[in-house]
Parts: structure tokens; C-alpha cells; sequence
């Protein structure tokens, strides 16, 4: 046989290998780590965005962000037409699953991909840190009085009912009826509270989240007066709640009470001999120190009514020693878990030589998770420049070699 | 927003206008004096003879350092941005129509303002751009042969003072997002009113010559003057003082003043409204036993003291012999200049004047012009380039240009920088400059890796364009760009950190944008068609950048979560400043996830790069549109229209790009590649 006939004799090609079908539990892998599904969340993530802040033009970023950043679904009519969205926690969870999939177990690892990797591992952290802020962290305010000692803070949009017995000596036992115990009841809902040693059942119905004490036509209402219901104020924390409070005693409706944000003091009623009231305040949490102020400072630009700078000289009081402290603008205290942050003043009057007297507003915040963000900033920093300078020197190099060619050809 | 929109404000300036009416009389016969008939429709020509001011005049002026909108500045800027404001350029056509017709800076037009109203006033300086204004204050005759948007004179707008203020303060209340272009416009045009009037009336107590004649006991307190001028007035105010509580002392003060008590009583009334009203300027530093004041003096502010320090009121005495010799070039340079000179050692004695020369410097080059002019040169060169490609010379002095005029650019930046003692990015124009210039250092340094004279020809557009924006901006918004800053933005560090980062974001998701519209139009008017090595050079130029943007943005991003959680006391707020920078990032991050995953090829990422510019117009600008959040202090109306221009061209664009693909492209292959 000649080689021409050897050669003219059809080749036989091995068989290609047949990849082994994947599993269901690979193919869901394959897909939460895919690109395709972070392109996805990444754009509805853009587009919730997008429209969360085309809706503040209407609404209260309170608002806004409780129904496109803190929720799981959420239709949205800022266009002019429903258009129903993904909430920002599935959204984020999903990222998280996906980042950690595709972008650190199956990321191919070598040098090449060190960067990415380590960016990725800051992307969850700051997903991480989020996640406890928003499930652990506390906020509110501290408002104090030149001279004032507190060592309390004060919700900016929680209101809690509170019932207290006061004693003979004039101290008082306090009973709390949470906000968010009742705050989410339906129209006709009534959501009751009891305890032992109290001679009566409260039972709260008709929650308005903004509201106006307005005379009741004709004999109707409560002692003549009803609440109207507002519109939510654009900033929320200018919400003024109120609530209808039903004292029910042996299951017999006893007595009914108008309580308003705005109310100046408890209302006062005796049962069985004892001296009870009962108000709607600002939720507060207790800190385990006291703080002073012991002046606010407001420095305005020469010939502005601006403020170029304020801030409070504050004693820190614990354990029976005071340790005195300077809160200003972007220099917070830290101590003991609790932040103070400089967050505003008010104008309360003048003193006798006719120089205004302001009361501080410090920003109080309980956040576990205060310095995850920075740690992860420089994480994603690091990731990214290790990644990026990578790839621009292999660019720089290709360019030399190129044009090295180029000038020889 | 105008002074009229602070409530504070508001009484002082219906005062003022109400004053005027009650001081109507007094004005048209002060004016008509002098050769000025009313305040008419049509132009009455004065009998003063004024030809303009020297060079050495205009000079010293504009050093005269003036404190006003919380800081220290040349007389120089408050005259550039009040003639921007209510003229609308920054210059004034004087004698338009006439031989003499010749165009007047800012410096001659507040001195024109000051020293010879009676011809100031008929200056058609007060622009309207809305003729409905007008209509809407009882102007509606003065409308007619005018344009929609036209100039107006003093003279024309005065007899409608009260009714414009009367209209301001209904609308001051409306929310500015909510007020129509009518009702900005009254606003605008009742703080212009109230301003010129005051800069007009501010020299009245230089015109005040009081006759002692018939007095010869206040002769006696005046060291034997028989005529006495508000300086006089000022540095005797504490023996008249002291005189006036002799003569009255023992008296219940319920009975009729007679003899001296009364001359003295009549003449401090006389007094008063001349130099009440000298208060547009506070051009008095603080001195002697007020030398511890941060805020300067205006001459009707220093007449509260008491005692005056002699100091400050000598200061009084130049302006008097200037306001005297205003029709005597030589006479008023001297005064001007010893004003200058005095209120320059004043200042000098309070640290407050080393930035005052550097500020007109900064003014009177104007590095940004220049290095605008520059790169339009450089673009010019570029096309010539293209025209002789085998020309490198042409190429090297496209380059050569860029980098001059980046030099001047950065000499601007570093002025301000000085003057402001703050890093490059404060406010929302230094953004546009400082992105302008980091692009067009971006693209320098792109040219310089990969040679292909993308980046060259890019450069000068990008820079030439920026800062024509800037200067639009600047002209729009008609504010002094160096305002000082509100408190929680006063911390250099992250000045520094967090808005530089973030402005180079922008600056790259820009370029970055405007490379893919190359790309695109490129594709789309087969331009280099058969040169596969001109479109990846785009591709790659586009995704480097892209990839410099993500990081500076998302780094940027969090960094400002970080000041945002020092200073507010959280890390995110979703303050529609803070959305427009995420939004950034997460279309970044889509752009790289979709090109790693092979769902952008070379055209995708164009144009996803287009669309991520786009999103970069609405993050720096578009937000602050939307006039709510923590960030608004950026805020300024009528961009709308400019950026509106931007996002439909960069969507003209994409419908290029599609029509391309779908339509004419030849291969038929996927959209990602």
C-alpha cells in the first residue's frame, strides 16, 4: 500500500470526552455564582435606586427608605405608573450569595485573581456590617440645656404610651407600652396590654401616625375632642402620633383618653386610691453614664447668619468622676458602645445680657457595627488597586512591546 | 437665594424700600439738581461729564478689600459677581448706540454705580429674562418693543420698588422648588432693585456737608468748622456727646431742647439718613477698642459706635475727598488710593489682607480662560494632525498645548486653593474645573502610553468644554464661587479624601463615557473601519478607565459613608447625593461583571460606558436638581436645561449605536459583540 493510499485513509479522531452532567445542586451553584445573576441584582439594585430618589422629590426620605431600602417588595407610582420592584433586602441578600459564590469559593484563586478575591471578602464584609447596623443598631438624640445633665436618649420617630403610678413620695413606677407593639395595628385593630399589678386593662386602638387634636361636632369625641388624622410630615421625626387609650376594668369599658405627641404633661386619674398617668412620649433609652453640658459654642461666619462651626463642652460623668469632653463636627465620643455625634442646636431664649442661649442636639447612635465600613473600605481599597495596578502595568508592557514592533517593522 | 428669601432680612429691606418712597423727594430733586429729570421710561441724558475712570483707579479699587457673604474679598469680586447677577455678563455695553459706545468691566460699573449714580441709574443693567415679571409688578408698559428676556435701567424699574417688594415677600414663602420662573424672577429682581439703590445712595454721607455757620457753639466742639462731614461728625461724636449730656444734665427730658441741646439734637437728625444708608459695603475694618471683631463695618454699621475709633473713622476722610473730586481724575486716584492704602494697613494689622492681591491676580489673569483658549487651540492643531498624519511635530505640539494649558489650569486651581485655604473641591464649581483638569491629565497620560491619538484629540474637547461649562455655571449661578462652607463640611481631611475621590470618579465615569461615544460614532460613520488595532485601543482605553472609575467610586463612596457616619451618625442615608454616587458603582460593577462573563464584547462596553456617563451627569448635577437631602448645599437652579442637553445627546448616541447594530452593521452577530 502506498503512502499516498495511507494517506488518503480517512483518520479517526478519538472521541471527544463527554463532560459528566452536572448535578442539580452544581447547576444551582453555576447559577447563584454567576455573572449573569450579579448583572441582574446589581441593575435592579441601580434602578430601586434610581427611583427611591426620584421619589423623595414627593416624599420624606424616612419613608421612601422604609419602602424601597428596607423592604422585600414594593410597588412604585413616581413615574406616573405601578411599577412593582424588588426590595433592597432581597436584593442585597441575594449579592451577598452571589459574592460569595462566584466571587470567593468558585473564583478561580492564583495570582491573577488575588485582588478581586480580597475586594469581593470587603464587599461582604460591608454587607455583613449592614446587615447588624440595620438589625442591632440604635438611634436617636440627646437634647441638653447649658448646665443640663442627661442620661438618656430619645427615639426621632418611635413613641412609646406609658402608664405611671406615682407614689406618695412623689417617685414613680413606670409601665411602657412599646411602639412597636402597637404602631402597626390595622384601622378597627386593638391591641391590649395588661399586668398584675396594675387595677386595669389598657387597651390602644385607632393609631394615627400624624395627627391633630380637633374639637368633635356636635357631643361626640373624647371630653369633646377627636384626632384628625395628617399627612405625614416630609420629615418624619416632625410626626406627631397619637392614639385612643381604653381603661377597662373587671372586661367594663371604664374610661376612654384622647393621648397626642404634643401633649404638655400625663393625663392624671386615680383607681383603687392610686395616682396614676398616663402619656405618649418619645421612646428612651437609658446610658450607663451621665452626660453635662457645660457650654454650647456657635461660632457664625462674620456677617452671615451661618453657623462656621458649633459644638458642646461636655463632662462625661461616671462612677462619681467626670472627665470633661469636646463634641464638635465630625469628632464624635465614643465610649462605651454609645456614639455622640454634634448634630444640631436650638435657639431657647436669651440670658440676661441678651446673649442667645442654645440647647446642643447630639445625635446619639448604639451600632455594633460602627467600624465595619471602614475596615471594609480599606479591604475593597486594597483589593481593587492590588487588581487594577496589576492590570494597568500588563498594559503598559503590551503598549512597549507593540510599539517596539511596530518601530522595528 | 436672595437676601429677600431670609426672613430676617425682609424688614430691613422693606425699610429700605420704604424709605426710598419716604425719600423719594429728596432723591429726584438730589438728582434733578444735577441735571437728572425723574425717573422715566425714556432716557434723559445728565449733564454730568463723565469719562470713565484710569487704569490706575480701577487697580487700586478693585484691592480694596470688602467683607461680605461671610468672608474677606477684593472690591473687585463683589463688583464681578453682583455685575454678573443682575446684568447677566461681566461686562456692561456703556453708551450703547452712541460714538462713545465701549465695553465697561466690572470695577468701572460699581464705581460708575457709587460715585455717579445720577448716570449709572439709566445703565440698562437689570436684566429680566422673563418679560411676565414685569407684567406681574405693574411694569407691563416698559415691556413694550422689548424682548421676553431684556434690560432694564434703574431708573425704569424704581417707580414699581414697593410692588416688587410687596410680590417678593409673597413668594419668598412659596418653596423654591415650587415657584414659577415668574416668581424667582420678582425675587431676583427685588434684591437687584434693593442692592443697586443701596450701592447708589452708599456714598450720600460723602455728599453731606452740614452748615455750622449759624452755630458757632457747635463751631467750638468742631475745632471752628463751619462746614462739618460725616467723618468730622464720627471723630467728635464723643465730645458732642459728651456736650449734648452736660447741657441736658438735671433736665426730666420731657421738655422742649432749646439753644445748643437743640442744635445739637437737629444736627445728629440731619445726619442720620445720609449716613444711615451707607450700608451696602462693609469696607471698615475693625480698629482700636473694636479691634477683636471678626465682622467689618459698613460706614452706617460704624456709626452705632460709640466712641468711633478714630481709626475707622478716618477711613471716612478719603471716600469724602474722592466722592468731591469725582469728575477729577487725578484728584480721585489720590483719594482712592490713600483709602486703599489705609484700609490695606488696617487689614494688614488684622492678618486679614494676604489673600486680597492673590484673589485679583486670580480674577484679573483668569488661568481657566486661558487654559479653555489653550486647549481650543490644541483641538485646532489636533485636526491638523489628522489632516497630515505623517506631521508627528503637529502631534507633539497638540500635546505640548495640553499641557500648557493644564499648567494654567492648575495654576487656577492652586490659586483658589490659597485664597480658600481648602483643597481643590469645595463646591460645585470647583468640581467641574477640578474634574477638567484630572481628565484632561488623564488623557495626557493615556496619549502618553499608547500613542494612538485618541486621547490627544479628546483631551482638548473634554477640557475646552469643562471649563466652558464651568464659566457658564459660573455665570448662571452669578455667586461668589468661594462662599464660605457650612460646618459639617468644614474638615480639609475629608475634603480631601472623600470629594477629591469622588470627583475623580466622576471624571473617569465620564471619560470614560465620552470614549464609548467615540467608539460608537466611530462604528456608526465607519470611520478607520479597516484599522481593527484603532477600535481596541478604544475598547481598552474605555474599560481602563471604566476599571479607574470603579475604584475611585466605590472607594469615594464608602469614604463619604465613613465622614457621613463622623458627622451625622450614620453611614448611609440614602440622601439622593449619596444614591447618585451608588449608582455609579453598581453600573460600573455591572459593566465589569457583564465583560468578564462575555455579555460585552468591545461594542457593549461603549455603550454601557455611554450610559454610565449619563448616569455620572445625573449623580454630580441631576440630584441637586431634585432641591432635597442633606447634600443640597450644591444646589442651583437653571442647569436643568444643560444637563437635559448632555444626557439626550449621550442617548442620541445609544439610538446611533442601535440603529448601527441592528440596521446597517454588515456581519450580523450578537449585540455583545
Amino acid at each position: 500500500m502506498s503512502q499516498t493510499e495511507t494517506s488518503a485513509k480517512p483518520r479517526t479522531l478519538p472521541p471527544r470526552p463527554t463532560k459528566a452532567p452536572k448535578s442539580v445542586g452544581t447547576r444551582i451553584l453555576d447559577f447563584l455564582g454567576s455573572y449573569a445573576l450579579a448583572m441582574v441584582i446589581l441593575t435592579m439594585l441601580l434602578v430601586l435606586t434610581f427611583l427611591g430618589t426620584l421619589e423623595q422629590r414627593h416624599r420624606g426620605i424616612f419613608d421612601v427608605q422604609k419602602d424601597y431600602f428596607e423592604s422585600f417588595f414594593h410597588v412604585c407610582d413616581t413615574l406616573g405608573f405601578p411599577i412593582p420592584l424588588i426590595g433592597a433586602v432581597p436584593l442585597l441578600a441575594l449579592l451577598f450569595v452571589n459574592l460569595t459564590v462566584g466571587g470567593m469559593i468558585r473564583l478561580r484563586k492564583g495570582r491573577g485573581t488575588i485582588g478581586i478575591l480580597v475586594a469581593h471578602l470587603g464587599i461582604a464584609l460591608l454587607l455583613i456590617g449592614s446587615l447588624v447596623e440595620h438589625s442591632l443598631s440604635t438611634n436617636g438624640n440627646m437634647s441638653l440645656r447649658p448646665g443640663e445633665t442627661s442620661n438618656t436618649f430619645r427615639s426621632y420617630y418611635d413613641w412609646d404610651v406609658v402608664v405611671t403610678e406615682f407614689a406618695k413620695d412623689g417617685s414613680g413606677e413606670r409601665y411602657v407600652m412599646p411602639h412597636e407593639r402597637y404602631a402597626d395595628m390595622s384601622d378597627g385593630e386593638r391591641v391590649t396590654f395588661q399586668s398584675e399589678r396594675l387595677p386595669f386593662d389598657l387597651v390602644l386602638s385607632g393609631y394615627q401616625r400624624n395627627s391633630v387634636p380637633r374639637r368633635a361636632p356636635g357631643a361626640g369625641g373624647i371630653d369633646g375632642y377627636l384626632l384628625q388624622e395628617l399627612e405625614p410630615e416630609e420629615k418624619a421625626e416632625y410626626n406627631r402620633p397619637g392614639v385612643l387609650a381604653t381603661l377597662v376594668a373587671d372586661g367594663q369599658r371604664d374610661e376612654q383618653i384622647l393621648l397626642w405627641g404634643m401633649q404638655t404633661g400625663p393625663h392624671l386619674f386615680e383607681r383603687e386610691g392610686r395616682q396614676f398617668g398616663i402619656d405618649m412620649v418619645r421612646k428612651e433609652w437609658v446610658i450607663p453614664f451621665t452626660l453635662k453640658l457645660d457650654r454650647f459654642v456657635k461660632d457664625d461666619h462674620p456677617g452671615l447668619a451661618m453657623a462656621r462651626e458649633y459644638s458642646s463642652y461636655v463632662q462625661k460623668i461616671e462612677d462619681g468622676t467626670a472627665q470633661s469632653i469636646h463634641i464638635t463636627m465630625n469628632e464624635p465620643l465614643r465610649h462605651r458602645g454609645h456614639i455622640f455625634y454634634q448634630s444640631g442646636y436650638d435657639d431657647i431664649g436669651r440670658d440676661r445680657n441678651g446673649e442667645i442661649i442654645y440647647r446642643t442636639v447630639l445625635a446619639v447612635s448604639v451600632n455594633p457595627a460602627d467600624k465595619i465600613p471602614e475596615i471594609s473600605c480599606y479591604v475593597i481599597a486594597l483589593g481593587l488597586l492590588i487588581h487594577f495596578l496589576m492590570k494597568l502595568f500588563r498594559y503598559i508592557k503590551s503598549e512597549n512591546r507593540r510599539q517596539r514592533h511596530a518601530a522595528a517593522a | 437665594m436672595p437676601q429677600l428669601l431670609d426672613r430676617r432680612r425682609s424688614p430691613r429691606v422693606v425699610f429700605i424700600v420704604l424709605l426710598a418712597f419716604a425719600l423719594g423727594p429728596y432723591l429726584q430733586s438730589a438728582f434733578a439738581g444735577e441735571g437728572d429729570e425723574g425717573y422715566g421710561n425714556e432716557r434723559k441724558e445728565t449733564t454730568i461729564q463723565h469719562d470713565g475712570w484710569s487704569e490706575e483707579v480701577l487697580d487700586t479699587a478693585a484691592r480694596i478689600p470688602v467683607q461680605q457673604g461671610g468672608r474677606l474679598k477684593p472690591l473687585l469680586t463683589y463688583a464681578r459677581f453682583t455685575l454678573l447677577r443682575m446684568h447677566g455678563y461681566g461686562v456692561y455695553r456703556k453708551d450703547k448706540g452712541t460714538d462713545d459706545e465701549r465695553l465697561i468691566g466690572p470695577m468701572e460699573w460699581l464705581l460708575d454705580v457709587l460715585f455717579v449714580p445720577e448716570v449709572a441709574m439709566h445703565y440698562e443693567c437689570f436684566r429680566v429674562q422673563d418679560a411676565g415679571a414685569l407684567i406681574d409688578v405693574g411694569l407691563e408698559k416698559l415691556t413694550k418693543g422689548k424682548k421676553k428676556s431684556d434690560r432694564y435701567t434703574f431708573a425704569q424699574l424704581f417707580p414699581a420698588a414697593q410692588t416688587i417688594v410687596n410680590k417678593a415677600r409673597e413668594y419668598e414663602k412659596v418653596e423654591p422648588r415650587h415657584q414659577t420662573g415668574v416668581q424667582r424672577q420678582v425675587l431676583l429682581m427685588a434684591r437687584n432693585v434693593d442692592e443697586f439703590y443701596r450701592l447708589m445712595r452708599f456714598m450720600d454721607f460723602a455728599r453731606m456737608k452740614l452748615d455750622l455757620s449759624s452755630s458757632p457753639e457747635l463751631q467750638r466742639i468742631f475745632d471752628g468748622k463751619a462746614e462739618l462731614r460725616a467723618s468730622d461728625l464720627l471723630l467728635g461724636s464723643e465730645a458732642l456727646l459728651g456736650r449734648f449730656q452736660k447741657l441736658t444734665a438735671g433736665s426730666s427730658g420731657s421738655g422742649e431742647l432749646t439753644g445748643e441741646a437743640k442744635a445739637i439734637r437737629d444736627l445728629l437728625g440731619e445726619a442720620e439718613g445720609p449716613v444711615s444708608r451707607a450700608s451696602a459695603l462693609r469696607i471698615i475694618p475693625p480698629a482700636g477698642a473694636h479691634a477683636k471683631d471678626e465682622g467689618w463695618y459698613s460706614p452706617a454699621s460704624m456709626s452705632s459706635l460709640a466712641p468711633t475709633p478714630p481709626e475707622m473713622a478716618n477711613l471716612l476722610v478719603p471716600l469724602e475727598r474722592a466722592f468731591d473730586a469725582r469728575l477729577d481724575g487725578a484728584a480721585f486716584q489720590t483719594a482712592i488710593q490713600d483709602f486703599q492704602a489705609q484700609s490695606k494697613k488696617l487689614a494688614e494689622a488684622r492678618d486679614e489682607y494676604d489673600k486680597i492681591p492673590l484673589e485679583v491676580t486670580l480674577f484679573d489673569l483668569s488661568p481657566f480662560s486661558w487654559a479653555l483658549w489653550i486647549w481650543v487651540g490644541a483641538f485646532i492643531v489636533v485636526a491638523l494632525s489628522w489632516m497630515w498624519p505623517g506631521a508627528r511635530w503637529l502631534a507633539w505640539g497638540a500635546m505640548g498645548l495640553l499641557v500648557v494649558g493644564l499648567a494654567f489650569a492648575t495654576y487656577g486651581i492652586t490659586l483658589r486653593c490659597l485664597i480658600r485655604e481648602k483643597p481643590p473641591v469645595s463646591n460645585l464649581y470647583e468640581t467641574v474645573v477640578f474634574i477638567t483638569a484630572v481628565a484632561v491629565l488623564s488623557s495626557v497620560i493615556t496619549e502618553w502610553i499608547n500613542k494612538q491619538r485618541i486621547a490627544l484629540a479628546l483631551a482638548p474637547v473634554v477640557g475646552a468644554l469643562g471649563l466652558f461649562i464651568a464659566g457658564q455655571y459660573e455665570t448662571l449661578d452669578a455667586k461668589d464661587t468661594m462662599t464660605p462652607l457650612v460646618a459639617v463640611l468644614r474638615s480639609n481631611f475629608w475634603l480631601t479624601t472623600h470629594v477629591l475621590t469622588i470627583s475623580i470618579g466622576y471624571c473617569a465615569g465620564l471619560l470614560a463615557g465620552l470614549l464609548g461615544c467615540v467608539y460608537v460614532l466611530s462604528r456608526a460613520f465607519d470611520f478607520k473601519t479597516k484599522d481593527t488595532r484603532y477600535y481596541t485601543s478604544l475598547t481598552r482605553m474605555t474599560y481602563g478607565m471604566l476599571a479607574f472609575g470603579l475604584l475611585f467610586s466605590l472607594v469615594g463612596t464608602i469614604l463619604g459613608g465613613i465622614w457621613a457616619n463622623d458627622s451625622w451618625g450614620r453611614f448611609w442615608g440614602w440622601d439622593p447625593k449619596e444614591n447618585g454616587a451608588l449608582m455609579i458603582v453598581l453600573w460600573s460593577l455591572v459593566i465589569v461583571h457583564g465583560r468578564l462573563g462575555g455579555y460585552f464584547k468591545a461594542f457593549g462596553v461603549a455603550m454601557s460606558s455611554i450610559v454610565l456617563g449619563i448616569i455620572v451627569s445625573f449623580s454630580w448635577w441631576g440630584v441637586n436638581l431634585l432641591g432635597v437631602g442633606l447634600h443640597s448645599y450644591g444646589f442651583t437652579q437653571g442647569v436643568y436645561s444643560g444637563l437635559m442637553t448632555f444626557i439626550l445627546s449621550q442617548c442620541a448616541v445609544l439610538v446611533t449605536g442601535f440603529f448601527w447594530h441592528f440596521f446597517v452593521r454588515k456581519e450580523p452577530t450578537r449585540l455583545a459583540t
